[in-house]
């Protein structure tokens, strides 16, 4: 407890703190980026070369970690100074721009073309936006797709892997029955992905038009039946806690629905290992899957707004990206970058340009962190606790229903 | 307090030297332990989140909504039921084993009973992140060695983490073997200062082992077992540290707690309103508590 009664006051005096970098004969950005993904951008030198190309301003970059990134943002909006440019996780970006702490970029378009939202994936711009205004772009995207064990799938009938609902539930049956301890695939329990990506392919849409979100279509119940019936006929094991990489390599759970940074690892880990391979998801009505990712933001306080823009723009500039993709490997959210052979000479890793095509963000919505725990409370007393699906579905609606709050941008000022 | 009350009584002149002398600790106290409970108390009565805590016109007062809310919560009525779970469970567990640790390292003196003490107390020092990343390998029911283990016996895996009633106690085992070192450490400084003049009376007198520790060692223990048992009971009351990173709460709310409900309330939700209650009506448990034990503690003097 007293860690939660401290830091209460605590964040609000960060107020009075306050940082500015004024410097008489430059600019200095600070910049906050997360992870491993952001030290590249030191170690590989895109920094330097940015400020190569505008000698008077330094970029003063932060990597921070992924798990802390989120109470960085909380201090840095409620006491009203941080950094100039921010990196943000996709599925922040509703709760963060209803602060109306992000910069509208808008009015730079024209200036920086590269900032124009129709360089992206149409998913990957769905979370840059708020109340239809520009405040981010995107960084980079990643999206799942079917990862299969091609020699295990052809030995039950399905050398291609499965292509509709129908099929990966046969396929499912047909590598269970190979044996005891043997399983169809990893699905992940507690995710907060994978069911709305089943209920979209089912022709569900939770986003209302003032912002909220409503869970009464039946065909989510449908999904969410075909989705949980997996764990319950033990086709995905619960609570072994197999690693999915090795048993898919094993050949114990030879499918799995996978972000790119799996792709790397298979090809990382396993060289010799060449029995496998990517795939779009299977469809019901459409074969969707959800974009994530990360977009750049610039904090409506900074003091230097061109400068933050002018980095944007590098950032987002079609050929960093591709450099970018060459030595970090993570995916470009622009088209047009994908046109690039480096981008092309690997099938496997092209299905996902294929998939981000038909990928669509989370639903920008507030509390949706909130929402997805209460989704993911609710999932747990299905798979393990034996609650029906219609009355555990009717039960997490009352439940998120205070939560769901519309926000259709008239206090904007 | 009370010698700050005695001394000034004869002069008036020295009075306020005293108070100078504690004014620094006061002022810090009244700053960082007391200025937050009381903002936290305001808090509570208010609709506080994100767009409050950057906008502060937004945030309005709400009475005791908040609290209304909260006694309606089925998810804090579980983390009070987990909580209790484990502060039942957790701290005579804590208070035996390291008192049990203690007496047996107080034996001997020779380098191997000081290699044990250090042993023993590593635990505590150990980041709580390392620890639940090994711990994790340790409670996996494919690849865990505990499992491994059972198997070699013949006997089925066990869901250590998976499990509701399980996990709670695969929690508490964890937090006793991390809890155990620095009251293990009280309780070797409290035996070393039991004179040995009382031991060699006894045996004289013909008093077995077993008397001799019921007589004489845990009696004068006394105020080292009420201090033990008062802070480790505060601190199980809070215990966060363990289902924050081994289970975040589940599977199905078996481990979550008072103190991660009220982290989850306010810093992943960004509802700082509702956690400040929450973490309010935490505070009254842990005074409540410490003051029974104080009241018992005084009446255990009386007698």
């Amino acid at each position: 407890m007293r860690k939660s009664l401290c830091a209460l006051p605590l964040l609000l005096s960060m107020g009075l703190v306050g940082c500015s970098n004024g410097e008489e004969d430059g600019v200095t950005l600070d910049v906050w980026a997360i992870g491993w993904e952001a030290e590249q951008l030191v170690n590989e030198g895109y920094i330097q070369q940015f400020e190569q190309q505008h000698p008077n301003v330094k970029v003063n970059l932060q990597a921070i970690p992924w798990g802390n990134i989120y109470d960085n943002l909380l201090t840095a909006v409620a006491s009203g100074s941080g950094p100039d440019v921010v990196q943000i996780g996709t599925s922040y970006m509703a709760d963060f721009a209803s602060t109306g702490s992000f910069l509208s970029l808008d009015e730079y378009v024209e200036d920086y073309p590269n900032l124009n939202p129709d360089h992206f994936f149409d998913g990957a711009v769905d979370s840059s936006i708020y109340n239809g205004e520009l405040v981010a772009v995107p960084w980079y995207v990643e999206t799942r797709v079917l990862f299969y064990r091609t020699d295990l799938l052809a030995d039950v009938g399905f050398p291609e892997g499965p292509d509709t609902w129908e099929e990966l539930y046969e396929a499912s049956k047909a590598l269970y029955d190979r044996g005891d301890g043997l399983y169809a695939m990893t699905l992940p329990e507690n995710d907060d992905t994978l069911p709305y990506i089943f209920a979209w392919q089912n022709g569900v849409e939770f986003e209302t038009a003032d912002k909220g979100v409503d869970f009464s279509d039946p065909a989510f119940v449908e999904a969410v039946t075909y989705y949980t019936r997996f764990f319950k006929e033990d086709l995905a094991p619960l609570g072994l806690g197999l690693d999915p990489m090795q048993s898919f390599v094993d050949g114990i759970q030879p499918m799995f629905f996978e972000p790119p940074f799996r792709y790397q690892q298979l090809i990382d880990n396993y060289p010799e290992f060449e029995e496998w391979d990517t795939k779009l998801m299977p469809s019901k009505e459409n074969n969707t899957s959800v974009i994530g990712g990360s977009n750049m933001a610039i904090f409506e306080w900074t003091e230097h707004p061109d400068e933050a823009v002018a980095f944007l723009s590098y950032l987002s500039d079609r050929q960093t990206q591709i450099d970018y993709f060459k030595d970090v490997r993570v995916l470009p959210p622009r088209v047009d970058a994908w046109e690039d052979p480096a981008l092309q000479e690997d099938e496997r890793l092209y299905t996902y340009y294929e998939q981000l095509q038909q990928s669509r963000a989370q639903p920008q919505v507030l509390n949706w962190n909130r929402i997805n725990d209460e989704w993911k409370r609710s999932e747990q007393r299905i798979t393990r606790a034996d609650y029906t699906i219609e009355e555990e579905i009717n039960d997490f609606r009352s439940r998120i229903e205070p939560m769901i709050v519309t926000d259709n941008g008239e206090e904007e000022n | 307090m009370e010698l700050v009350r005695k001394k000034p009584a004869r002069e008036g002149k020295r009075q306020s030297a005293p108070y100078i002398f504690i004014a620094p600790a006061v002022l810090l106290l009244l700053l960082f332990a007391v200025l937050p409970i009381i903002i936290a108390l305001t808090i509570s009565f208010t609709d506080m989140d994100l767009r409050g805590i950057s906008n502060w016109s937004a945030i309005s007062f709400v009475g005791i909504e908040n609290y209304r809310v909260l006694l309606s919560d089925p998810i804090f009525w579980t983390s009070m039921y987990n909580t209790f779970f484990y502060v039942i469970i957790g701290v005579p567990l804590v208070i035996i084993s390291s008192l049990g640790a203690a007496l047996l390292l107080n034996y001997s003196s020779n380098k191997l009973f000081r290699l044990f003490r250090v042993i023993y107390y590593m635990p505590a020092i150990t980041n709580i992140v390392a620890i639940a990343v090994i711990w994790g390998f340790l409670y996996n029911v494919s690849y865990g060695l505990f499992n491994q283990v059972l198997l070699f016996f013949n006997t089925g895996p066990v869901p250590w983490l998976e499990d509701p009633t399980i996990a709670k106690l695969s929690l508490i085992i964890l937090a006793v073997w991390k809890g155990i070192g620095i009251n293990m450490l009280i309780y070797l400084a409290a035996l070393q200062s039991i004179p040995k003049d009382y031991y060699e009376a006894a045996t004289i007198d013909g008093a077995s082992r077993t008397q001799q520790f019921f007589k004489i060692t845990f009696p004068l223990l006394g105020f080292a077992t009420f201090f033990i048992t008062v802070t480790t009971l505060i601190g199980w009351l809070q215990f966060f540290e363990e289902p924050f990173v081994m289970t975040e709460g589940g599977p199905l709310d078996g481990t979550i707690s008072i103190a991660l409900f009220i982290y989850q309330a306010g810093f992943s939700y960004s509802n700082f309103g509702y956690a400040a209650a929450a973490s309010f009506v935490l505070f009254v448990i842990i005074i409540i508590a410490t003051l029974i034990q104080f009241t018992l503690r005084r009446k255990q003097g009386d007698m």
